[in-house]
């Protein structure tokens, strides 16, 4: 993905192989490419027999789309055990409670 | 030695440790109230008590009874025993025919196995995603800790690693606050770390597999809940300022995605626990330092008069739990 998204413009299959810094087969940077491509992080166009691919998202999006595709496991997944979080990502605050929350911290407020 | 008397011991130990629990989870249950005004540390520590101290009692008891079998015994090895079973490792074979023992050592067996692998496997999947978390967050400076920014659109705030814990904090929910609620949340997980409340956390969570059915969910979460309402209060202590604790709850909880209230594992709405902790923080008062102080010593009184008790009165508690276990 860091050398789709240096390149700044299309790649194909060879363009990437020829700017890898290890060698890799041709077929497995291909295979790789697709891969890429059926997970939705790449686009492509067909010219010939060629592919030509490019980033589906900026690296952001894609840092953002790591970390809530992970975090969201972590968290939804009865995560008692291996994290604490401030508040749990499943917590729904019905306009009762949230009402009931305003009017504490108003009271507290006055009280000051 | 039979493999099959080994079947008793297993079985009078899940049988004593499940009573324990029975017992000590009614007390925590009961004494609710009373905790709650003591402070989040005093319940806390209950919760842990009554989660720590009948697997380990039992095991205590179970072991030097087999100790002592193995050892040829004190006064009761191997008498005439006609109204229950024989708890020896020589001539304890009968539990092996006593299909409810079995049953319920088979059971428990496979079920802890099938926990263990999976909790081990849930510690070394959430390692490899914070991971990849820490790769695309940006590294904060904060007196806090290890605090790393990640991307995302999702409100979110946990410390998570168990041997050096780290706190990752998301774009959105660190957008979301002021500077004062940023370091209320901040602080709050910084307790959790200095506390290492994860750690401990997974410790309670596999020991709780040897608590009876729904008490082990009963007490975890009534350790969680304190320990929330705990790193609240020392949040509030560190800033000086209740009201900033307060409001981040507030804020993250709003922030959260929504929908019809999700129960968590023990039967409580997690919107309820936002304003219990709310109102708790706002509240102010002590944490119960004393009275768990207090608890801390009397669980290393009562394990410490278990283990001798145990090793002194051998004889009655074997020929006890033999009856009450095994008795045909």
């Amino acid at each position: 993905m860091e050398l789709i998204w240096s390149a700044g413009e299309p790649v194909s299959v060879r363009d990437v192989v020829d700017r890898l810094d290890q060698e890799l087969a041709y077929t497995t940077v291909m295979t790789t490419l697709d891969r890429l491509y059926k997970k939705g992080l790449l686009a492509r166009d067909k010219d010939g027999n060629a592919f030509w691919y490019r980033a589906a998202m900026t690296r952001d999006q894609y840092h953002r789309r790591i970390v809530e595709e992970t975090v969201s496991g972590l968290l939804e997944k009865s995560a008692g055990p291996v994290l604490a979080a401030f508040v749990d990502v499943a917590v729904s605050l019905d306009g009762e409670n949230l009402a009931r929350l305003e009017r504490a911290l108003a009271r507290h407020r006055r009280r000051r | 030695m039979q493999p099959g008397s080994l079947i008793g011991f297993a079985a009078t130990f899940l049988v004593a440790s499940w009573a324990l629990s029975v017992l000590l989870g009614a007390a925590v249950v009961l004494g609710r109230r009373g905790l709650r005004a003591a402070g989040p540390r005093a319940e806390r520590r209950a919760a842990a008590f009554g989660l720590v101290f009948p697997p380990l009692a039992a095991g205590i008891v179970v072991s030097i009874l087999a100790g002592t079998s193995l050892a040829g015994g004190p006064a009761d090895h191997c008498r005439l025993h006609l109204h229950h079973l024989h708890l020896c490792v020589f001539h304890g074979t009968s539990w092996a025919e006593r299909a409810w023992a079995v049953g319920i050592v088979a059971f428990m067996g496979t079920l802890a196995l099938a926990r263990f692998v999976h909790h081990a496997t849930r510690l070394a999947s959430a390692r490899s995603a914070l991971r990849q978390v820490e790769a695309v967050s940006t590294r904060l400076a904060s007196s806090a800790g290890e605090v790393w920014l990640a991307p995302g659109s999702k409100a979110f705030c946990f410390v998570a690693g168990l041997v050096r814990p780290k706190i990752f904090v998301s774009t959105a929910a660190w957008d979301r606050l002021t500077a004062d609620e940023r370091d209320a949340m901040l602080a709050h997980e910084a307790a959790h770390a200095e506390q290492g409340d994860v750690w401990k956390r997974s410790v309670l969570h596999v020991v709780s597999w040897f608590a009876a059915p729904l008490v082990g969910g009963v007490l975890l979460e009534r350790w969680s809940s304190a320990t929330e309402r705990l790193c609240d209060h020392r949040a509030a202590l560190r800033l000086g300022e209740p009201e900033a604790v307060a409001r981040a709850l507030v804020n993250v909880a709003r922030s959260q995605p929504g929908g019809e209230p999700v129960a968590s594992a023990c039967f409580m709405p997690a919107g309820s626990d936002v304003v219990e902790r709310v109102e708790a923080v706002l509240a102010g008062g002590g944490d119960g330092h004393r009275l768990a102080r207090l608890f801390g010593l009397a669980a290393l009184l009562v394990v410490s008069a278990v283990a001798i008790s145990s090793v002194a009165l051998a004889d009655p508690i074997h020929h006890a739990l033999e009856t009450l276990v095994g008795t045909h």
